[in-house]
């Protein structure tokens, strides 16, 4: 594996989070070896479990919390952390302050963790000032054939969609075409997603109508519950397209692809 | 049960692909162009903190505006009702129609009338009510209810709207909208030239001057204001704003959010019935406002709800709301003001299935002109007045318990993966078992968890650098 | 350079004119400029071309005479005002920003004048246009507001219909702005 020095690269707190961890722990492992490469000090802590985001929309906000306040003593000397999970990432950077109001000890440390909590795609552009222009990677266009972005809709408040998008397709190779409603929803919601299941699959149906319209033949989709929505649609409905999220893409480029797992 | 109801109506609307190729044309389109009025605007931020921040301080001292407002009115002459309930306020209504001797009512749309269904209690009473607003009017010859706050008919077709027209007035099918919009003008001339009352909503009213602010689009609103000797106006205890100068920030927003104009044609500054001398204009002005739970909404955490100027640029953007359209809810107010709204304004109406209909993507606190951050709303809601059955709390709170284990986390995730990948073929899952049964009963099949999870191959690797 | 070469300055007030005709030409409304002294050609070509049925606010013949060769009537019953194809009315002010013209209900304007004839033909003076709405309201004083002022921007319209535009509802479908001066 390429790596970085031991020494000198920011060290990285990995936060995987559940979904990625069970379903998609090859985007885990393609998004620690980008950072590792990128110069960053990778670290894992095992006691990491789950970051509360589905108490918390379910309306049990002191279960929440009491899950958030595990992550200081988690990461205890972290420069940053870093998900590839914009809803578990916007969890912690935009309403743990609204959780966490009784101004403790952890409370205090959880909320300035807070600020050095990221998203993938915005620690590689905002923290670590990386784009392929930087890594000398030309913006080709040629490549495996159409390819487009989804915007799952929990970075909202994390990162614009124009931007993300434009971020996200910098970085890979292809032609580009447009998704129609690209912003728009897919229907996962978490619970949502069986609890409304057909509200649910109205909403993944245009998501689906839209990424058929677009001729694309890989999606790409950073979000763990965004992924299997659309991909449980397009295996349901016989289609082959490939769901990528943008750190298998980019660790594809950078010639540091996971060997194993799925 | 409702809640039931909610879910049966949502899903039979998802079948419904006539109402879900309407509802995405026309929400879709609204949308696209409140976006390029957006654009056209300097600041749009400054100006939708100013317009939150204008609320704010109305609601935030509300009795003291009630006091102003009242003061005002009456200075112009107008007269002034508080209604605290529904029924208090179609009582008020029923009365002023008996005592000015008024049978006849043209009505510009108003989705407070709808709140306390108006209509009914005046037909009820002998006055006959007819909708001016193209719209509205639909809607009451299909004896419907509006399914949007300012698209009423956001729902039907065309056609539909033709095959109205020719069982309820006799207007051959056409696929000419002008046709259809003619028809309904002959009619409703008909109704201006007799009707001795005219009934609106408010849009805004000033305290400073005691003006009420009317904004509409068909002419409808200044036939029901001028012509007939008696006008009622009901408006919600929250439609106040302090002074003419606040309003100019309103209007800025306002029609640009609802329909993407810069302004509607008809702005009505009405401050009171016809002076003396003037030529024409009501000979009275009634005034009702109405509480209905506003006052008890003030005190609880949701109360920035209601700060809502009724745009519908929510529903223009929910992804729910495109899928099921507005009848779906079941309740007056539809979208995602509808989810916070209605369960506050009905606390016992059953409507905790409402807030739990979302998936917080937030499509709509990004255009709300007054910043109401409706998904912080709907969580909120989701733990106090909307919370799930206890027996799925007390399941949920369970696992939040386990979660805080690592090793309760990993025993976990290695027994639903085991369950899962047993019953997966190829690596998907078509019939998923409890409590995941639902996925897979709509067009989706579960992706099964890979054999090794990331911890796992985290382990593998850094075993294999020692 | 001398004083004649210099180019014409275009003051504040051509501007806001300019704004408001490019403006209100777009929600529809057909501005025309008026040179004071050609009000009755003016208004003689749009009533020509647009029909007769005139009804004309007192206030204009007031400040206008010589438009009541065009019409005289000021006051009519219900009846003819629901015939009545044109009414002449003069705003009290226009705004710019958003291409509106204000009208205020007074002893000799009424309000139906340009509500209920199809036809509405409205003056107003250059002098009298805001640049914005906050400028028209803060120009306002509360204490002392007309019982109806309508801010008219454009012929009436619908789009309830699957989304598709109709003008001509029911306010008028035809609006013609003179701005006089």
């Amino acid at each position: 594996m390429t790596g970085a020095a031991a020494t000198g690269g920011p060290r990285v707190g990995f936060l995987v989070t559940c979904l990625v961890d069970t379903f998609y722990p090859r985007v885990g492992m393609a998004a620690a070896a980008v950072l590792e490469h990128l110069g960053c000090r990778v670290v894992f802590p095992e006691g990491q479990t789950c970051c509360g985001q589905p108490f918390y929309t379910a309306g049990l906000p002191d279960e929440a919390r009491a899950l958030l306040l595990r992550l200081p003593d988690l990461f205890p000397e972290v420069d940053h952390v870093v998900s590839p999970s914009g809803s578990c990432a916007s969890l912690i950077r935009l309403h743990a302050r609204h959780l966490c109001t009784r101004g403790t000890e952890v409370e205090k440390r959880l909320l300035s963790l807070a600020e050095r909590t990221w998203e993938f795609t915005a620690f590689l552009r905002d923290v670590l000032g990386v784009t392929p222009k930087s890594l000398g990677l030309s913006p080709e266009e040629k490549g495996e054939g159409e390819i487009t972005y989804h915007y799952p809709c929990h970075l909202r408040g994390l990162l614009d969609a124009e931007s993300a998008r434009s971020t996200c397709l910098d970085w890979v190779q292809g032609a580009r075409v447009a998704l129609d409603r690209f912003d728009q929803c897919c229907g996962f919601g978490g619970v949502f997603s069986v609890e409304s299941p057909e509200i649910s699959q109205a909403m993944l149906e245009d998501k689906l109508g839209c990424l058929q319209r677009s001729g694309a033949r890989t999606l790409v989709c950073n979000e763990g519950g965004c992924a299997l929505q659309i991909g449980g649609g397009l295996n349901r409905a016989g289609r082959p397209v490939r769901i990528a999220h943008v750190a298998e893409l980019i660790a594809e480029r950078l010639g540091v692809a996971p060997e194993r797992g799925e | 049960m409702a809640r039931d109801s909610f879910r049966e109506r949502a899903a039979a609307a998802t079948h419904d692909k006539r109402l879900r190729a309407a509802l995405y044309s026309a929400t879709t389109g609204i949308d696209a162009r409140r976006r390029k009025a957006w654009a056209e605007l300097e600041d749009v931020e400054a100006l939708r903190e100013q317009a939150a921040s204008i609320k704010d301080r109305v609601l935030g001292d509300l009795d003291r505006y009630l006091d102003q407002v009242t003061e005002s009115l009456e200075r112009v002459g107008a007269r002034v009702h508080r209604a605290r309930t529904r029924e208090e306020a179609t009582e008020i209504v029923v009365r002023i129609a008996r005592e000015e001797g008024c049978r006849l009512a043209a009505k510009g749309k108003s989705m407070t009338t709808e709140e306390i269904d108006l209509n009914s209690a005046l037909e009820a009473a002998g006055v006959e009510v007819v909708e001016t607003d193209l719209g509205e009017y639909v809607i009451q010859l299909a004896g419907e209810k509006p399914s949007h706050i300012t698209a009423p008919i956001v729902h039907k077709d065309l056609a539909a709207v033709s095959e109205i027209f020719e069982k309820r007035l006799g207007v051959p099918r056409t696929d000419d909208p002008r046709v259809l919009v003619e028809a309904a003008r002959e009619a409703l001339r008909d109704v201006y030239r007799r009707c001795d009352l005219g009934i609106t909503g408010a849009n805004f009213v000033v305290a400073e001057s005691g003006s009420v602010v009317i904004v509409m689009n068909e002419g409808n609103g200044r036939f029901c204001t001028s012509l007939p000797p008696t006008h009622v106006v009901l408006a919600g205890i929250e439609k106040l704003v302090p002074t003419l100068e606040d309003l100019a920030v309103f209007l800025r927003l306002l029609a640009r959010s609802a329909t993407g104009q810069r302004i509607t044609t008809d702005t009505l500054l009405l401050t009171g019935p016809r002076r003396v001398g003037d030529a024409d204009g009501p000979r009275s002005l009634h005034v009702v406002f109405l509480d209905a739970g506003r006052s008890r909404i003030l005190a609880t955490d949701q109360s920035s709800i209601l700060r809502c100027i009724r745009c519908g640029a929510c529903l223009n953007v929910c992804p729910v709301y495109r899928s099921i359209g507005g009848h779906a809810y079941g309740t007056v107010y539809p979208g995602p003001v509808g989810k916070v709204l209605a369960p506050l304004l009905d606390p016992d109406g059953d409507l905790g299935a409402l807030p739990r209909a979302s998936t917080l993507c937030r499509a709509c606190a990004d255009v709300c002109p007054v910043k109401i951050d409706l998904p912080e709303l709907l969580v909120s809601l989701r733990a106090s007045t909307a919370r799930l059955p206890w027996l799925r709390c007390q399941g949920l709170r369970a696992a939040a318990l386990a979660l805080r284990s690592p090793a309760l986390y990993v025993w976990l995730q290695r027994a639903i993966r085991g369950r899962l990948r047993r019953r997966a073929r190829n690596g998907w899952i078509d019939s998923a078992p409890w409590p995941l049964a639902p996925w897979t009963r709509a067009e989706r099949d579960l992706r099964a968890p890979p054999s090794r999870s990331f911890r796992d191959l985290w382990r593998e690797r850094e075993g294999g650098k020692r | 350079m001398n004083a004649d070469e210099r180019p014409a300055r275009s003051s504040p007030e051509t501007d806001l004119v300019g704004i408001f005709s490019r403006v209100a030409e777009e929600v529809g409304i057909q501005v025309v400029r008026v040179p004071v002294a050609e009000l009755l050609d003016r208004v003689r070509d749009i009533v020509e071309a647009e029909g007769g049925g005139i009804v004309i606010e007192e206030t204009v013949l007031r400040d206008h005479p010589e438009l009541a060769s065009i019409s005289r009537r000021t006051g009519v019953s219900r009846e003819e005002l629901f015939e009545a194809r044109l009414g002449i009315v003069k705003a009290e002010a226009a705004v710019a920003e958003t291409g509106s013209v204000v009208l205020a209900a007074g002893a000799g304007s009424p309000r139906a004048f340009s509500i209920v004839p199809p036809v509405v033909v409205v003056l107003v003076e250059r002098g009298r246009i805001h640049a914005d709405l906050t400028e028209w309201l803060r120009s306002l004083d509360p204490a002392d507001l007309a019982a109806n002022l309508t801010l008219l921007s454009g012929p009436s319209r619908t789009a309830d219909i699957e989304m598709r535009l109709v003008t001509g509802v029911h306010g008028p479908g035809t609006v013609h702005v003179l701005v006089l001066g």
